[in-house]
């Protein structure tokens, strides 16, 4: 295993303070929400277990509380509802499995169209990063099944996607503020004037 | 599709943009002493991002020096010491350019591009000698987004893909060396798909105005079904930009999803300041320009 201190970037003999506060920004930040339905979800998995290891190494010689992982460590995923066809059953799993080709050449020779034929649709489009196409499939599934929760969280998931990055960057020290603004172009604008001496 | 990817220089720290500087100032030396000084001419920002993201993977520390330089050549400035990002960084830039202008050139007619791209030929080829497969890739991806155009495509994911390949294949590419592990390659490769689409994106935006003028394609036009006589440029580009907005920070946001889990060793701050400041900064000026202009309008009368 690393070294736990420098897994959770926090000093030698950081105070028991410290590294908890260390580690709700990583789960934050390798939190699996943000990447719903995302192809690099296994990677932030991995990130977050790496990050628990730590945290509970040097909260068993502290006696802290346990961590994070047990109420996520598990696959979140398999969480579809099984009133589908074996059909969708399957392209489901080869979805799963990552080979988006193979699972829209299936969806591309089904006949029938409904509402799941769409989701499955967006959810692909979705994975291949074509966003404004799995908006559109996503959306026309839910409008013709709007009693559907599984279609319906999906699309409340599509459309907060960019949430977390303006809060991140809002975090960060970014501003709206038209003061700031002016401010940072004239700052900006004299430094130019100064590099070019 | 110049100078998108900066940082947001106001909250960079000082220390922070003598090193961004000194990429700048790296790559545009390394292009001069590879190649001759004709190809600086095509020296942009963007590339500097890849620069610093692939050299924050190695282990090396910057070397940085202060040198004279051609265009400052009373003061001298840092600059950092060729090394591998670096020279992938210019390379890619050069190849890039490159095969743009040859591509204006076929689309319009443009002589000056093509007289531009002439000067390039005997950098490109030799680049082509040691990047060859990189060359082929973005020649056949550039004429594939031609023929999208030409077609009129009006799915906007479909006409961003080939550029999205493009800088896919780049960051994918540059990451690639002995060290280098499978999650690595997946990051950077998710982190150049999506430069480019958002690329292609901003820039598709933010042409609207001159394509409607020029009566050339932009597919905005098509994906949002654009009528003359039925609104105006301005209203337009109003009615389009909560779905233009929700794509580009979507493409950041899967950006900084990637770059959080990357294994980054070094000018950390730099690498967040440009994809949480930087590019949004970027994406909401393309957006906020509506506004602008109105209120310029409404001023003149």
């Amino acid at each position: 295993m690393n070294n736990p201190y420098e897994v959770l970037g926090v000093r030698q003999n950081a105070s028991d303070e410290e590294i908890k506060a260390a580690y709700r920004e990583l789960v934050k930040k390798y939190h699996p929400d943000k990447y719903q339905n995302n192809p690099l979800a296994d990677l932030a998995q991995e990130k977050l277990q790496e990050v628990n290891e730590a945290y509970d190494a040097l909260m068993k010689n502290g006696g802290g509380t346990g961590s994070y992982s047990s109420s996520y460590s598990g696959t979140a995923q398999s969480t579809y509802q099984g009133q589908t066809s074996p059909e969708y059953n399957d392209i489901r799993s080869i979805i799963d499995s990552g080979n988006l080709g193979y699972a829209e050449q299936k969806l591309g020779q089904m006949r029938n169209r409904d509402a799941e034929w769409f989701f499955l649709a967006g959810m692909i489009s979705y994975k291949k990063g074509w966003y404004d196409d799995a908006l559109a499939k996503v959306r026309t599934a839910v409008s013709m099944n709007p009693n559907n929760f599984e279609y319906q969280n999906a699309l409340n998931s599509i459309m907060n996607s960019g949430r977390m990055y303006q809060n991140n960057s809002f975090g960060r020290g970014y501003s709206n503020d038209d003061m700031m603004c002016k401010l940072c172009q004239a700052y900006i604008c004299a430094d130019c004037l100064c590099d070019c001496i | 599709m110049l100078g998108y990817v900066v940082p947001d220089k106001g909250e960079l720290k000082m220390r922070e943009y003598e090193v961004y500087s000194a990429y700048y100032c790296g790559i545009c030396k390394s292009i001069g002493r590879r190649y001759g000084q004709l190809p600086r001419i095509t020296l942009s920002y963007d590339f500097v991002f890849l620069a610093v993201l692939l050299a924050a993977l190695e282990r090396e520390k910057d070397d940085i020096a202060k040198e004279h330089c051609i265009i400052h050549h009373i003061k001298r400035k840092p600059i950092v010491k060729e090394n591998r990002a670096i020279e992938y960084a210019g390379d890619v830039m050069l190849i890039l350019a490159y095969y743009k202008l040859m591509d204006d050139y076929y689309d319009d007619h443009s002589y000056k591009a093509k007289l531009a791209a002439t000067g390039l030929v005997p950098t490109i080829r030799k680049i082509q000698s040691h990047k060859g497969k990189l060359c082929r890739l973005t020649e056949e991806n550039l004429k594939l987004l031609s023929q999208l155009e030409q077609d009129k495509c009006p799915e906007l994911d479909r006409v961003e893909e080939p550029f999205a390949q493009i800088m896919l294949e780049i960051f994918k590419n540059g990451g690639q060396n002995s060290e280098s592990d499978e999650s690595r390659i997946k990051l950077l490769s998710h982190i150049g798909y999506h430069l480019g689409k958002w690329i292609y994106l901003m820039d598709a935006y933010e042409d609207v105005e001159e394509n409607i003028k020029k009566d050339t394609f932009n597919p905005l036009l098509y994906r949002f079904e654009y009528e003359k006589t039925k609104e105006s440029v301005q209203e337009f580009k109003k009615r389009i930009k909560t779905v233009v907005e929700f794509n580009l920070i979507h493409y950041l946001s899967e950006i900084g999803n990637a770059a959080d889990l990357l294994d980054i060793k070094k000018n950390k701050g730099i690498i967040e300041n440009i994809v949480y400041l930087g590019l949004r900064r970027r994406t909401e000026q393309a957006l906020a320009d509506i506004e602008d202009t109105e209120t310029n309008e409404e001023e003149e009368k």
